[in-house]
Formats: structure tokens, sequence, C-alpha cells
């Protein structure tokens, strides 16, 4: 038994979705040590986080994080994951969406947590994953005219690209006319 | 001819009835918002170009005066660009740029080793890497199995090398010359308590023993512990007098108070931990909440404070000093009754480390808030995927929120006060 089963936090959360918004809003949920665990169909997501946020008995406040995993070249491609926290209860539990590369959308999270707004600006710089409803997208780590997205596996790692693109009308280096 | 920007809000409308009733009177001095108005009149921003976040508002036009500030400059802590508009001396708006030294650590991890992992992740805080190496150790444990096995020893001194480092890191952020208290005496005791405590950690930080799987990599003689329960007290008797003078003179931080202020549900909604978040009255604490390590035999204690300014979130981090550094004395008199083993002799950790397919998650309370490492394993010698959530990087995103409504020369006392660290949030 770990400390967390020993703490009777593990599962809570798992009981508490299924018990109130049925066990249909989830594909699987799993009581984890490190948290519980969720996979849901993306039109889903808002539902039951919505839920998991307002419950006061889950009242998951802290939004930690959003990531994704490539998967490359399993398919669905891509995992999201969101990492939700409660400041007050003390309750953790990871969400998992499953998307295919060519239809890599996710719904944004603003609304719900402020704390998203750079967190889905980095996953679609890193992943290519659009937040479908984010108010102002633009990078957070990278720049503007960066290519590609890195952190996709089939980005190489050693690849590097100009700070500052060319000038398009740039002159050509001055030649130095040949003695005659 | 009544010009364009005179009909927009906020410009001062000339009055014709008074300049024709008198031409020869003297001129009404003008007032103190004139004097400040930026020239730049002609320029007209959208307040809340960056709207998009919680209370924003529908965009009215305004004219103020749009400052870029950084990415070099000298008084901010790491490179940092931000836009800001200035109404008068306040901040209207506040949009920060990062990512100046985005070193593609996440990438970077890919690329190594399990156990090679520790080198690259102590990049993400150069000045204070020991909590990121131990949480790197955590996660990658948890994907093998063994977090609940690593022997006591190696527990303890887990604990006592982060509590030191706590102290450290809130050392150094009190003692900047911002947010110190105003009094010379004070200010110089803590400058040099903050050496001292930076010393204490360092050699135990960089000696290689905490960048091991399934406990130290290296054995911690006992003097190092002896060393430090000698000079630890003395470092948190000198924060203990800063406390007591401040709780006998509030004048001594009345410069922070205010600033920078957040409320509890801002705080909690833009994902903020640690002090920033404790400083609005959540007793949110990790080390309570998810004891990892030794934490759950150890008395931890969470500083609260009600305000959420500047000065609540130094009142914070003075009190964890005391607490932290408790904890850290109390664990290192524990190692004297813990077993000899130093780290777990486990068949799964042999080299060339190979993990079982699968993910972990891990998370610490460090000085700044939570740190949170996700490692992905597809069963290799290398993870197929290492996330790395430093404090700092919801501490940046969260600065329009910070900072908005605050005066232009505030702002370096609350950056300095927030500890961000530059490698942490870029990664």
């Amino acid at each position: 038994m770990t400390r967390e089963h020993a703490h009777g936090r593990s599962g809570h959360l798992v009981r508490l979705v299924k018990n109130r918004l049925g066990a249909h809003v989830c594909t699987s949920a799993t009581a984890l040590p490190t948290g519980d665990t969720f996979e849901v169909e993306r039109e889903r997501l808002l539902e039951l986080l919505g839920f998991l946020k307002r419950d006061p008995d889950a009242d998951l406040s802290l939004l930690v994080d959003v990531t994704a995993i490539d998967r490359m070249p399993r398919e669905p491609r891509f995992e999201v994951r969101w990492q939700l926290r409660s400041a007050r209860l003390g309750y953790r539990a990871h969400l998992i969406a499953h998307l295919d590369e060519d239809d890599a959308v996710i719904p944004s999270l603003v609304q719900l947590y402020a704390g998203a707004e750079s967190l889905e600006r980095e996953l679609y710089e890193m992943f290519g994953i659009y937040p479908d409803g984010h108010p102002h997208l633009r990078p957070w780590l990278l720049y503007q005219d960066l290519v590609g997205h890195p952190l996709r596996r089939d980005y190489r790692a050693g690849k590097q690209q100009p700070l500052v693109p060319p000038l398009q009308d740039a002159k050509p280096p001055l030649v130095l006319e040949e003695a005659t | 001819m009544r010009h364009m920007l005179d009909v927009l809000p906020g410009a001062v409308l000339p009055d014709p009835v008074a300049e024709s009733a008198d031409p020869g009177a003297p001129l009404a001095p003008p007032d103190d918002d004139d004097l400040l108005r930026p020239r730049i009149e002609e320029e007209l921003f959208r307040v809340g170009a960056r709207g998009s976040l919680v209370g924003a508002q529908p965009t009215a036009l305004a004219k103020h005066l749009v400052w870029t500030f950084g990415p070099v400059h000298r008084a901010l802590p790491f490179p940092l660009q931000l836009r800001v508009e200035l109404d008068g001396g306040r901040l209207v708006t506040v949009d920060p740029e990062v990512g100046f030294l985005h070193q593609g650590l996440e990438k970077a991890l890919e690329q190594v080793s399990f156990r090679a992992g520790f080198e690259v992740i102590a990049r993400a805080s150069p000045l204070s890497p020991v909590g990121y190496q131990l949480c790197w150790a955590l996660a990658v444990e948890r994907l093998c199995g063994v977090a609940e096995r690593v022997p006591k020893r190696a527990q303890l001194w887990r604990v006592a090398v982060l509590e030191l480092a706590r102290v450290a890191d809130h050392l150094a952020v009190l003692a900047q010359p911002a947010l110190a208290p105003a009094s010379a005496r004070l200010r110089r005791a803590l400058a040099e308590v903050a050496r001292d405590a930076r010393g204490l950690v360092d050699g135990l930080a960089r000696s290689g023993a905490f960048a091991g799987i399934g406990g130290l990599a290296r054995p911690l003689h006992d003097d190092e512990a002896t060393r430090i329960a000698r000079a630890l007290p003395r470092v948190l008797e000198v924060v203990r007098g800063v406390q007591n003078a401040l709780t006998e003179s509030a004048a001594l931080d009345a410069h922070l108070e205010g600033l920078g202020r957040i409320t509890r549900q801002e705080a909690l909604s833009l994902s903020l931990t640690g002090p920033a978040l404790r400083a609005t009255g959540v007793a949110d604490d990790l080390r309570k909440s998810e004891p990892v390590f030794a934490y759950d035999d150890l008395p931890v204690e969470a500083a609260v404070a009600h305000g959420g300014c500047a000065r609540c979130r130094g009142r914070v981090r003075l009190e964890e000093i005391l607490f932290g550094g408790d904890v850290a004395l109390r664990a290192l008199d524990r190692l004297s009754s813990a077993p000899p083993e130093i780290a777990l002799d486990d068949g799964a950790l042999k080299e060339p480390l190979a993990t079982p397919a699968g993910v972990a998650a891990a998370s610490l309370e460090l000085a700044s808030g939570e740190l949170s490492v996700i490692v992905v394993s597809d069963g290799t010698d290398k993870p197929r995927r290492a996330r790395v959530r430093g404090p700092s990087s919801a501490l940046a995103a969260a600065l329009p929120e910070i900072l908005v409504g605050d005066r232009i020369d505030d702002v370096i006392p609350v950056l300095q006060g927030l500890g961000l660290t530059g490698t942490e949030v870029d990664r």
C-alpha cells in the first residue's frame, strides 16, 4: 500500500465522477497513487473539467500543467494530458485525450482557468495542437517565424533555424571587380 | 479647430467659454495628470489588447504611452521583455515576452539516458538545481516502481537538502536591495546570512550525491550533517531577529505594502503556487498534502498570509525560512538513527537503466512553488518524453494580473519578490 492510498485520497475522484456524472462521461477512469487518471473524449472534456472544478467535493482549482506526448508512429498520434490539483483538498487528477494528427484540436480552457493561456500557447508552438477558442494564440517561448513544432518526434533535435528570416530584397554580397 | 483626439475619453478638452471671457488672465496651472501625460498622443492603442484574460473588458480607445522594457536590463531578474502601456505612472496593460533563454531542455532530455537526465535537468535552475534533480529522481523511481523502497537515510538527506535549498532560495530573494527591510543593519545581516545559507547547500547540491536513482549516488559523510547542524541555527537566529524587528516596527517593510496585489481567485485561476498563493490565504503546501521522501515523518508547517501583496509574500518567505530550517535540522538529527544503506540495491536499477514502458508524474514543493515533472518511457533507455514545469512559468504568465494597476517604479520590487528564475520559465 502506497502512502497516497494510506491517505485515502486515491480513487476519490473516480468514485465521485461515477456517482455524480455517470461512467459514460469518460472512456476509462483509473485510481493511481499519483492522481486519479481519466481518459476522455475531447467532446466531453469541458463537461468533466467543469464538474471537477466546481464540485465542492473535488474542487480542482489549480491547473498544474497541460502537455502532450507524441506517440508517433502509433495511432492516434497525440496524447494530451491535463494535470489538475485541489489546493484545498489535496486531490490530483490527470485527464487524457487522444488525438489524431490531422485533427489535433482541443477545446481551450482559458474560460475555466486563466493559467491555461500560456500553457496552450506553448502546447500549440511545441506540438501544433490547436486550442480552439484561445483568445490570443501566439508563441510563448519560441518566435513567430519558427517553422515546425519542435517537440514532435519527427522534428530533428539538432535542427537549426535562423532567428531572423532572410530579407526578400537583400542586396547580393559585394564582389570586388577582378583586376584585369 | 477641434482635434480628433480631443473627443476621446481621457482627453482634456479646452473650455472655449473660459478662454474668451478674459484673454489676459493668467493660465491655470496644469494639473498633475497633464504633466505626467506623455507627449506621444498620436498613437492610439486598445486597452486590453492582451485582453483575453480574466476580467477582460471590451476594448476602449485611449491614449497611453507604450513602453517596451527589456529584455536586457540590469534591474530585470532575467531576460524578460515587458511591453507596458502607461497612464501617467500607472501600468494599464502588461504583456510579458519570455523565451530569450530557451534552451530546449525538454527536447534535450529525450536525447539522453535517464541517468544523464540529471545533468540536463539541473540546467533548468543553475543556482538551485537540487530540487529539479530530486524531482527527476522521484519521477524515474516511480516509473521503475521503486519510489516507496528508497532507504530511509537517503530520504532524510533528500529532505534536508531540499529544506536547505529552500532556506537559501528564500534568503536570496529577501536579501535583494529592493525588497530588504528599510534598515541598513538588517539588510546587511540578511545579505550575510544569504551567502552563508547558499554556502551550506551549494557544496551538498554540487557533490553529485543527489543525482542518484533509488537513493544517493554517493555517500555523504556524517561530518557534513554535523557541520550544517552547527551553522544553520546561526542563520535562523538572524532571520528570527529580522522577523521580530518587522513585527515590532511595521514601517520596515511598509514600502512593499499593496504592491503587486492579487486576489485568491486570481491566484488559483492563474495556477500560482508557493508563496504567491500562500500569501493570499491558501494553506496549500505539497509537503503536507502529498508527502514524499521523509516528509510524512517530519512536522511541516505552511506559512500563510492574507493580503496577496509583495509584503505578504515577503513575510511568508521569512516564516518559511524558519519552518524549513527547523525541518532540515530534524531530518539531520534523525540521520544518526537511520540504517546505513544509502541506495537501493535492486536489479531493476542496474546500468543501463531500462525502465518499463509507462508514464510517471512527480511534484515537489520548491521555494517558489510547485515543480511538476512527467516522464514517459517506451521501454528503451531514453525517455520518450520529459515534461518539466517549474513554478516560475506560472508566475511569468501571471505578470499582467500581478502588475497592472501598480506604478512603473514598483515593477522591480514586485518582480524581485516573486523569485522568478529565467531558465525555469524558458527551459
